[in-house]
């Protein structure tokens, strides 16, 4: 009897148990089963060094780990290698592996943690590095609730308004991170048994239900001491939204550019986006976050 | 299909200055490159472009796993450019855990390596880094010394282990790549002809009023008044500036006896190799 679970917005029937999604009874969107998956696929028209894509399919490889194939944006397969354990095996498949899925779906997934607030869900989005979780992190503990983290799945409402689809309850947040804010990490669950990066569980902040999108806040670290806010116009905004997508070249490989190009202009009339300058360190975590709720409000 | 020229070095030994230079030269414009701006000697360890071409999060590899990907993400780089490609690496020339050449002969065409005399290698190393010249000596006697190596958070750059100062050296030297050696003292002292011999190693058209441009548009006092005016991005956080001194012999008025003397007795061999050392032991 498969498991059954939410997550971006997806129904899904899964083989493999997945603690960190929400379950759920419902037809289902996505079936992930295990069985034997090809070391390579027929005519890629992309490739890297862990993944290889078809216009229909995608497949990655993580040498003693798993190898997952994903198709037609309704069905993942893994192979498992042996002895590879399950955190593992699942740490890749909420990751990359949903993240192709998303681009064979057509949606826009972005690589940004996301809340809630007030005027609607606002992403924190940016290369990795940059301080999206330990953002999002921040605004939890403040109260918001909490929407995704590092990847933000942005659909559209009837209406055709961008809408948040919630992914699942958990961020991942490294050691420094939890250590700088004295929290205590002996109870977590590193993500992955050789990396001192923790899974923080957001059951009871989280939010399942999917929420208007208001604002993207990009965060660019650099050399300076000061804070600073800057909202983007125009070409701007549209440039933010594709450069700040998460896997870019799985969805140009499947040959999604001019699609996305559209879902990321109809997103762009209707949000906010913002440049979002701050000290490589020190973080100045605080100020940082009183500074954008205060952009936000107004 | 491109090849790859790797601009290699130990921290702190003209890696930037090259860069600036080779932006100028390929660039060919009418006023200096922007520092800020350099579009040629991306550091070869530079995590997003790694993450673009793996398919996964670095920080969701271990450093094992990170380095066993690198070689190919090299044959990648090249796959997919028509150019030939600068890339900047701090990196000793070592094999991966998988047996592989982290940097892969099939996709080189050559190896720019910069050498400087290490004892002032310290004194900017230190300066770098905001610690001591001492520690900055210790770092370069170490051989499991690294940068961007912490393992509890996330760094903005993968792992790179530089060895001691002399093995970096053998490393790439000896790693039967066709390397070109220049000395940062000859960079200072014989511009023209060090610069213009790494034009030439490298395959650039050779022209001379183009270098002798290249090389006003990337004079030392011309980067020092670029960050005067904004900041480097590369500049550490910690470092009031990045583009100090920009001169070679400074350890005479800097080092003590005792400090000068520990780096001899670490790298005599390679300090002997490049004349900063002469058969008599004393330091040149």
């Amino acid at each position: 009897m498969p498991f059954s679970y939410t997550a971006f917005g997806l129904t899904i029937s899964s083989e493999l148990e997945l603690a960190e999604l929400l379950a759920h009874d419902a037809v289902c969107d996505v079936t992930i089963q295990f069985g034997n998956v090809p070391e390579n696929l027929d005519s890629p028209t992309g490739r890297g060094v862990l993944y290889q894509v078809t216009p229909q399919q995608f497949l990655l490889n993580l040498p003693d780990t798993a190898r997952y194939l994903v198709a037609h944006g309704d069905s993942i397969l893994i192979e498992r290698a042996p002895n590879a354990p399950d955190n593992q095996v699942r740490l890749y498949l909420l990751g990359s592996v949903f993240g192709a899925l998303l681009h064979q779906r057509g949606a826009l997934p972005i690589h940004g943690s996301a809340i809630e607030t007030p005027r609607g869900a606002v992403i924190f989005s940016g290369p990795s590095g940059r301080g999206k979780s330990t953002l999002a992190w921040e605004f939890q503990r403040r109260g918001y609730r909490h929407l995704c983290d590092d990847v933000s799945v942005v659909g559209f409402d009837e209406q055709g308004r961008p809408i948040v689809y919630p992914a699942y309850p958990q961020m991942s947040l490294w050691a420094d991170v939890l250590d700088k804010q004295k929290y205590a990490r002996a109870d977590l669950r590193p993500v992955h048994s050789e990396l001192q990066k923790y899974a923080l569980p957001t059951r009871e902040s989280f939010n399942a239900a999917p929420v208007p999108l208001f604002a993207v806040y990009v965060l660019y670290p650099v050399n300076t001491d000061t804070l600073e806010i800057t909202p983007l116009k125009g070409l701007d905004k549209l440039q933010i939204l594709t450069a700040n997508t998460y896997r870019p070249r799985f969805m140009a490989a499947m040959g999604k550019r001019a699609q996305h190009f559209q879902l990321a202009t109809n997103a762009g009339k209707f949000i906010h986006t913002r440049k979002v300058v701050r000290p490589v360190t020190p973080f100045r975590l605080q100020e940082l976050a009183d500074l954008i709720e205060k952009d936000w409000a107004t | 299909m491109s090849e790859i020229v790797w601009l290699a070095s130990y921290p702190k030994s003209g890696n930037t200055w090259l860069r600036v230079f080779l932006a100028n030269y390929l660039n060919n414009g009418e006023k200096p490159a922007n520092i800020n701006e350099l579009n040629v000697g991306h550091i070869a360890s530079a995590r997003n472009s790694f993450e673009e071409l793996v398919g996964v999060e670095a920080s969701d590899l271990t450093p094992t796993q990170i380095e066993n990907c690198r070689p190919m993400v090299y044959r990648l780089f090249a796959e997919t450019n028509s150019e030939t490609m600068f890339l900047k690496v701090h990196d000793a020339f070592l094999n991966t855990s998988a047996g592989e050449t982290m940097f892969p002969a099939a996709v080189t065409r050559g190896v720019v390596y910069l050498i400087r005399h290490p004892c002032d290698v310290a004194i900017s190393y230190a300066h770098h880094n905001s610690h001591s010249i001492d520690r900055a000596i210790e770092w370069m006697n170490d051989e499991s010394h690294t940068l961007a190596g912490r393992q509890d958070g996330v760094n903005v750059q993968l792992e790179q282990k530089l060895l001691t100062w002399s093995k970096h050296a053998h490393s790439w030297l000896g790693s039967g790549l066709n390397c070109h050696v220049i000395r940062y003292e000859d960079m200072l002292a014989q511009p023209h002809e060090t610069f213009g011999a790494v034009v030439k190693f490298v395959g650039l058209d050779y022209d001379t009023l183009r270098l002798q441009r290249a090389l006003e548009f990337s004079r030392f006092e011309e980067l020092q008044a670029q960050e005067q005016r904004e900041n480097f991005r590369e500049r550490p956080p910690r470092a009031p500036n990045f583009f100090r001194q920009g001169k070679a012999g400074a350890w005479r008025e800097t080092l003590s006896v005792d400090q000068v003397a520990r780096i001899v007795d670490a790298h005599r061999d390679v300090m002997q190799q490049f004349g900063y050392l002469d058969e008599k032991g004393n330091v040149l």
